[in-house]
């Protein structure tokens, strides 16, 4: 029984090829579509959740209680909390690092900027925040006097400096003297992050603690995670372990909310991106079943009249309009994935874009990321706008007699 | 003799519009014994195919009964008829009604593969039935590429396939010359007098109503005859 239904399915498909090739090609297009803007859009927004987590917020970071209201030179944490058990072996985290920050003003012979002073141990924050593959301009490194400085491409560009040029900077110690350093540009980075390359000026941290009359301690400690879905359980960990009452632990997305909600957004529009292309394709898919039915009222007719059930024309129908919706999502899912993967290997290049880009912390290469569900949510939408679109046609030939249906044309 | 179709008061009115109802049969009461070869006649507008429709469950009346052996089939509901379509009832409409996608060979498979018959059974049945009906050189023609003579014989062949006990057919011989009519006609009393079939046929050809055993005559949408011509129902 099987057999016929299908082998009748096939042949009605076959007999309306162009109409058949028509909605899959419609089909295919849409998710093809879909795909590649879910892909692109995902890939967007994990970049710049990315790109913040490791130059700036790592999947957790600890700072002295109270030092986030008030970013004083008074609240820092202690060297020694790097030697705890759970910070030093703990085989969740990948990587560590430690920043000094401070506000400083940063000064040309023609120009003058306020700077976020970031003393980092480079070697470590070379490897955490990948500055390697930040690098806009010249190279990673504070020189053999320590005197050496990396800046965030926007701050570069405020100041009009470039590599080799010596820069002053300015900051109020903890005595609350005014103390200079001349400073020689030796890099520029690109992070991503629009705050960290309006503002960063990375330093030697050493240099930096003398500089503003600080003998140990940093403001800030960076986790970046093997697994990121392990960080709310490493935080519980150390909220357990460490006195919470002098350190504050906190997530990426504690610290920069908007990009949890960006994430959100994003996902919301993909959704609803995912319904109105399927709205489009499941119309599309109706439109062809409703005519394909009722244009072939007679023929079910005939079928009914030699004995055939309703449920085996049911799912006759069933199956045709399946067919046309899997073929479609074989050719979307396929020239998607090609499509995607191309993208995740070499990226989108929207360089035209980029001070725009740049403006919202987004990359100029977006790389594309391909999810499984993607395809699961689509293949689900698909199959339901299949059926959906088979309803009513089957409904109005149920409703008829074989008799009227036979006489009617 | 062994009834085999009961018809008891029946009635059906089409209502063409909230105002206007035409009756197409009235209180029309009549009995098919097992193998009976019988012919409906009368001119056009008489009611024969409106009853050989509530004949092959095809419609419902709007008064009365319909027995087709043990089974009230005017009483049944569109579900239950489907088994009764494919398993007892063959019926050859007046314009064929062969299904488009299938070729000939394959229309007349359709019903027996509705049964779940082997391909062995299908063949050799597809086989025996194209000799008869002269179709060998037509099984594999779609109905677009067929004459609507060779188009009425694939449809006896499709109807008589499956070995229904009631042959329902409704002006067969219309569009056949003499020849292939008298043919026709020949393999319907063969089915009737070799498998036991109960061959009911509504036409006004002069052909066909000399044939008859049972001769029912309808006007205006009533009996107005029922008679045997001959008296050797097998």
């Amino acid at each position: 029984m099987y057999k016929l239904i299908w082998h009748m399915a096939w042949n009605a498909l076959g007999r309306r090829r162009g109409r058949s090739l028509l909605v899959t090609l419609m089909i295919g297009a849409s998710l093809w579509g879909l795909l590649f803007m879910e892909g692109i859009y995902d890939g967007m927004t994990e970049q710049m959740i990315d790109n913040t987590v490791k130059s700036d917020s790592g999947n957790l970071s600890l700072f002295a209680q109270g030092y986030r209201l008030d970013p004083s030179l008074d609240r820092l944490l202690p060297d020694s909390l790097l030697n705890q058990q759970i910070l030093r072996t703990n085989p969740l985290i990948k990587s560590r690092s430690i920043r000094f920050s401070h506000t400083g003003l940063l000064a040309t012979a023609h120009a003058a900027r306020q700077v976020q002073i970031q003393g980092v141990p480079l070697e470590e924050e070379i490897v955490h925040a990948g500055l390697s593959d930040k690098l806009a301009q010249g190279r990673l490194h504070f020189g053999s006097d320590g005197n050496g400085a990396i800046l965030g491409h926007g701050l570069a560009g405020k100041l009009r400096v470039s590599i080799g040029q010596k820069i002053i900077l300015s900051a109020q110690d903890r005595q609350q003297n005014i103390n200079s350093l001349v400073l020689k540009v030796n890099g520029i980075i690109r992070s991503g992050n629009q705050p960290i390359d309006d503002k960063i000026l990375y330093m030697d941290i050493e240099q930096c603690r003398e500089f503003l009359g600080v003998s140990q301690g940093f403001s800030q400690l960076s986790l970046i995670l093997h697994n990121p879905d392990n960080t709310a359980l490493l935080q519980e960990q150390l909220l357990r372990e460490l006195d919470d009452s002098a350190i504050e632990i906190l997530r990426w997305d504690q610290l920069y909310p908007a990009l949890l909600q960006g994430r959100q957004v994003m996902k919301t529009f993909n959704l609803i991106c995912n319904l109105l292309v399927f709205c489009v394709a499941g119309l599309g898919v109706w439109g062809v079943m409703t005519v394909s039915v009722l244009e072939r009222l007679r023929e079910f007719g005939i079928m009914i009249a030699v004995g055939t059930s309703f449920q085996q024309i049911r799912a006759q129908v069933l199956l045709e309009s399946t067919l046309l919706g899997l073929g479609g999502f074989i050719l979307g899912a396929g020239s998607g994935v090609a499509t995607l993967l191309w993208f995740v290997e070499h990226g989108l290049n929207l360089e035209v874009f980029q001070e725009g880009l740049q403006a919202f912390g987004m990359d100029t290469i977006i790389y594309a990321i391909i999810r499984p569900d993607y395809f699961t949510t689509a293949l689900i939408a698909i199959l339901l706008a299949c059926t959906a679109s088979v309803i009513l046609p089957l409904r109005r030939l149920k409703q008829a007699r074989p008799v009227t249906i036979l006489n009617s044309q | 003799m062994d009834a085999f179709i009961e018809i008891a008061h029946l009635h059906k009115t089409f209502e063409t519009s909230r105002e206007v109802s035409t009756p197409a049969l009235i209180d029309v009461s009549l009995t098919i014994p097992h193998g009976d070869f019988a012919v409906i006649s009368g001119p056009s507008g008489s009611g024969k195919t409106t009853l050989l429709n509530l004949l092959g469950a095809l419609d419902s009346p709007s008064k009365g009964t319909i027995s087709l052996g043990q089974t009230m089939i005017s009483k049944l509901k569109e579900a239950e008829l489907s088994p009764i379509r494919r398993d007892r009832i063959g019926f050859v409409f007046q314009t064929h009604n062969l299904i488009p996608v299938l070729s000939a060979r394959q229309n007349i498979c359709y019903v027996m593969r509705l049964q779940g018959r082997s391909q062995q059974e299908q063949e050799s049945r597809v086989a025996e039935l194209a000799g008869k009906l002269d179709i060998e050189q037509l099984l594999d023609k779609h109905p677009d590429q067929l004459s609507g003579g060779q188009q009425q014989r694939v449809a006896v062949a499709r109807a008589v396939a499956s070995r229904p006990q009631l042959l329902l057919a409704d002006e067969p011989t219309a569009s056949l010359d003499s020849t292939n009519a008298e043919r026709l006609l020949d393999l319907l009393e063969q089915l009737n007098h070799d498998e036991g079939v109960t061959v009911l046929i509504s036409s006004h050809d002069s052909l066909v109503i000399n044939r008859a055993r049972h001769s029912i005559v309808l006007r205006d949408g009533r009996v107005v005859a029922d008679h045997y011509e001959r008296n050797d129902i097998p």
